[in-house]
């Protein structure tokens, strides 16, 4: 049976945190490519929800970490949902990328809606949404 | 009269025939589990978080910071107990940034200070130098 490794307590430094429509890794390179980068939505009416792409970037790894995305309205202090996963890294120098494909999201109504960032429970920041109605 | 390429020098081959180098992270892909989304949504504050970074570019925590978080009346408040340093919002993310702000600001004011703090402030400065590098 496989051991349970120890979360790291380094914190990993976030250097970038976006949300955009789509983001597609390249099988053979590993590259990612981001399409319709954003931070503000206008909705027509609410609740609202659309699929996102979360992408983050980290450098200053080093060793296993529990990872865990929530998307809060920043506003309420509610949770809507949550991702969980985990990374590992041996070298604190490199950087490390993923993304995270959403389903449609619920925004039950206007205000600010944030992907939360944690590794191994350490808070390492958010990627904002502005979510405001359609002018009439 | 030379011709425009003539007069820019390139400082690498403008075509190369080499392919881009896979991106080979000591990691693998992000493993990510299934999004579980909530059916209520009630407002959820956790009661400790532990701080990774500081909204200060010049600033990196080597350690953790330790976030105790209650509520007042409409008010979230955030406390680095082992600092005596406060945040205050109007919700949870309000409460974090304005504490990583206050603990960025206590840094450099006591890094300024630090040849003529009392004993309090000395412990302080201690903790901030054991869990903070200049990035």
């Amino acid at each position: 049976m496989a051991e349970e490794q120890p979360a790291s307590k380094v914190p990993p430094f976030l250097l970038a945190a976006l949300v955009c429509d789509v983001a597609v890794t390249e099988p053979s390179t590993r590259k990612k490519s981001l399409i319709g980068i954003f931070d503000k939505i206008t909705a027509a009416t609410f609740p609202a929800g659309r699929p996102m792409s979360l992408y983050i970037r980290l450098t200053d790894a080093e060793g296993h970490y529990p990872m865990r995305i929530d998307f809060v309205h920043a506003d309420k202090d509610a949770l809507i949902a949550r991702v969980e996963g985990a990374i590992d890294s041996v070298d604190r120098t490199i950087t490390l990328d993923a993304h995270y494909e959403f389903p449609p999201l619920p925004m039950p109504e206007p205000g600010r809606y944030e992907f939360r960032i944690y590794a191994s429970d350490m808070y390492l920041g958010s990627a904002a949404i502005a979510v405001r109605p359609r002018p009439k | 009269m030379p011709t425009l390429d003539q007069r820019i020098e390139f400082s690498g081959p403008a075509v190369t025939d080499q392919e881009d180098e896979p991106q080979q992270p000591a990691s693998v892909e992000v493993g990510a589990g299934p999004i579980v989304l909530r059916d209520q949504l009630p407002r959820w504050i956790p009661s400790v978080m532990h701080l990774g970074a500081l909204r200060d570019p010049r600033l990196r925590l080597v350690e953790p910071l330790e976030a105790a978080i209650s509520q007042e009346e409409d008010q979230v408040l955030a406390e680095a107990v082992e600092l005596n340093e406060f945040g205050w919002g109007a919700n949870l993310s309000e409460a974090i940034a304005d504490l990583q702000r206050a603990v960025g600001e206590l840094y450099f004011q006591l890094e300024t200070d630090q040849q003529r703090l009392g004993v309090g402030l000395q412990a302080v400065w201690e903790t901030l130098r054991a869990k903070i590098r200049r990035a």
